[in-house]
């Protein structure tokens, strides 16, 4: 498990990264979240050594991470970059000597790598004269050439297509299945929500919200229902303790504390009339990320534990 | 894994792509074809029409030999002179290519570092004919008499400064050496420094600086370029040493082998010295057109030297500029090629370039750590060195 530890890095007198805790466990896939300029890269790179951390501390499988450990992380840049005028199996199978691996096994992984990510033909064809596509695959290999403990991808998903989003996911889930714990960044909410166990979510370099993502929806606040009732729903305005979040018609967007609210809730709604619907809704990663992000509820912030 | 092996990998790689790039393999070919010119040339140029030389001749004897000799392959003016030590102060300072002496002793040469193959053939080919147009004249020689006038004539020769090879080859030497070493730096140099900016600015640096300590990437630059030039100048120095050895030019082959090992030294020293500061001048840019101002620095501080190298041929300011870091690459060695330099100031000079390099490693490491990672944007010289340009690593 990688984890962090009130993490801090300035620039002057900004603080890019402020007092960052969370944890990468194995087995999963985190997704790391923030608007641009949020810190996740800043983030990687201290985890990396590439940027040396002012305060806190980065540990990996309880020990701080040294350049033994960094040698074991496999790293997607968010600026992607090869020597372009390198074949691509050369170089990865550089890349991974330069992680320690031994020339025959090196080979042996660059060959794995470029047949299963489909790259196999191109293998002697240097990096800039690959399709975009193909470059982005290769960055892959590069990443997981060395069979890494740790993945660390910036924005591995950025300009893939679809198909080329599912497969990279397959492949991710695979390395995860295997115990590697995984820490991927991205703006995309949707994918995230779609991939990920497990979400940090920065801003402005704190950590707003982190923990599994099927808790933090339903956790933490009061439960939001959709009640579509028969003719009219603006009676809900009346009921007392009821956060009306929003009325159309039939249908309202209601916040109520408790079950026993809840069932108060319906109760009325039938002594009104027909009731079409009742529905718990959990909150989007997206909703839980602006509300977050607007310095509204912290409150789904997971607590890391020393 | 251990830092050497590390830092081999990254020369390996610097090594690998350079012999994998047509310009880099142009480039060898071309100083190559310079070498080989400059060596195969200068007889064959030589070949063309009769010589003319300025001979002294003590004696009237001499002065007819002298001008006996028909102006075929050689055109020979006499120049009398009163006495022998005469002769000899016209050929040291070189008024005339060489003296004639014609005594009881029979034909004797004098020449500084050589006397021209012509010349002496001329001469005693002449001499030979007159001795046996004397013997009919006079009626005829005994048998033993006309077989002594028939076979290959000799003459004694002195040269007064028998080093073997004249001032103005060495000269010549001493100006190739400081083109080379010139050349061979600036061509690789500049390469060091559009390496590492390549790397910056295809982004593969994150990628390479997240494996591998940064001073590893850089020692691994350093070694492997360093190896490369060194390669290039032994390769050089190799051909020029065959080449006269194959052009029949003994001396030259001499003086080669006796200087180039202190050029090699001189050279890997003051490559050495700079290298690390060219990576960084290729660090502070972020993109390849940046490289120009980045490196200017670097550039005039090796033109300088080369220029004043030139300019600055004798007295006190040559044995300075033998002695100061920048340039003693340069100029030791052509002191050391003239023969005006102790081995103990080729010792002390090469010690003071060791020392140099070791403090411009220690400034280009520090320069090159912190603008590295820096890929937006120039960074000046006092944000590098003041480490505020990018991120301590």
């Amino acid at each position: 498990m990688l984890k962090l530890q009130d993490v801090t890095k300035r620039y002057g007198s900004r603080a890019a990264v402020d007092g960052v805790s969370f944890e990468v466990p194995p087995g999963s896939l985190t997704g790391f979240v923030g608007a641009n300029g949020a810190g996740k890269t800043t983030t990687m790179r201290v985890v990396l050594g590439i940027t040396a951390a002012d305060a806190g501390t980065v540990t990996w499988q309880g020990r701080p991470v040294d350049t033994d450990v960094r040698r074991r992380i496999g790293y997607m840049p968010e600026e992607r970059g090869l020597y372009p005028r390198m074949p691509v199996r050369k170089q990865l199978v550089f890349l991974a000597r330069l992680h320690g691996l031994s020339a025959a096994r090196a080979g042996e992984r660059a060959d794995v790598l470029l047949d299963r990510l489909g790259l196999g033909e191109r293998r002697d064809d240097e990096v800039d004269s690959l399709s975009l596509g193909n470059q982005q695959r290769a960055q892959i290999a590069a990443a997981l050439v060395h069979e890494p403990d740790l993945l660390l991808l910036d924005e591995p998903f950025s300009g893939l297509d679809p198909i080329a989003v599912d497969s990279l996911t397959e492949l991710l889930r695979e390395v995860a299945a295997d115990g590697v714990p995984v820490l991927f960044s991205s703006h995309q909410l949707e994918l995230v929500e779609r991939l990920c166990d497990r979400v940090v979510i920065l801003s402005a370099g704190r950590v707003v919200v982190a923990g599994e993502v099927e808790q933090l929806r339903h956790q933490g606040r009061g439960m939001q229902l959709r009640l579509v009732v028969d003719p009219d729903a603006g009676w809900v305005r009346d009921v007392p303790g009821l956060l009306v979040l929003d009325v159309d018609g039939p249908s309202a967007l209601v916040e109520v504390d408790g079950l026993a609210g809840q069932q108060d809730l319906l109760a009325e709604a039938l002594r009104r009339g027909t009731v079409r619907e009742f529905t718990p809704v959990a909150p989007t990663l997206a909703e839980l990320y602006r509300t977050a992000a607007l310095g509204g509820s912290t409150t789904a912030a997971e607590e890391v534990h020393a | 894994m251990s830092t050497w092996s590390e830092t081999r990998l990254v020369a390996g790689r610097e090594v690998d792509e350079k012999l994998h790039s047509k310009p880099f393999l142009y480039s060898i070919l071309f100083f190559l074809v310079i070498v080989i010119a400059s060596i195969a040339l200068p007889p064959l140029l030589t070949d063309d029409g009769p010589e003319t030389y300025d001979v002294a001749v003590v004696g009237a004897s001499a002065q007819q030999l002298v001008e006996a000799v028909p102006e075929v392959d050689v055109d020979l003016t006499a120049v009398p002179q009163p006495d022998t030590a005469a002769a000899d102060r016209a050929v040291r300072e070189e008024d005339v290519e060489a003296a004639v002496l014609l005594d009881g002793d029979g034909l004797r040469l004098v020449g500084l570092t050589e006397v021209p193959n012509d010349l002496r053939e001329a001469l005693l080919s002449t001499a030979q004919l007159s001795a046996l147009g004397d013997a009919l004249a006079t009626g005829g020689a005994a048998p033993a008499e006309v077989t002594r006038l028939l076979s290959p004539p000799q003459a004694g020769e002195v040269l007064l400064d028998d080093r073997g090879v004249d001032a103005q080859t060495i000269a010549l030497l001493g100006i190739a050496f400081a083109f080379v070493f010139f050349f061979v730096v600036y061509t690789f140099g500049f390469a060091i420094a559009q390496s590492v900016v390549q790397e910056k600015e295809s982004r593969v640096v994150e990628l390479l600086v997240s494996a591998v300590p940064v001073q590893t990437l850089l020692a691994g630059k350093v070694v492997g370029n360093s190896v490369l030039a060194l390669l290039q100048i032994v390769l050089l120095a190799g051909v020029a040493l065959a080449g006269a050895a194959v052009t029949g030019q003994g001396e030259l082959v001499g003086v080669l082998a006796a200087n180039s090992p202190w050029f090699v030294l001189f050279f890997f020293l003051g490559f050495v010295m700079l290298s690390c500061l060219w990576a960084a001048s290729g660090a502070l840019a972020s993109r390849t057109e940046d490289l120009q101002s980045t490196t200017t620095p670097l550039q005039l501080l090796v033109l300088l030297p080369f220029f004043a190298a030139f300019y600055v041929t004798d007295g006190v300011g040559r044995v300075v500029l033998s002695f100061l870091p920048i340039s003693a690459p340069i100029v030791m060695p052509q002191r050391l090629l003239a023969q005006d330099a102790a081995l103990w100031e080729a010792g002390l000079s090469a010690l003071l370039v060791l020392l140099t390099a070791v403090a411009f490693i220690g400034v280009g490491a520090r320069l090159y750590r912190s603008s590295l990672l820096r890929t937006r944007g120039k960074s000046s010289l006092s944000q590098a060195w003041s480490g505020t340009t990018g991120t301590p690593v």
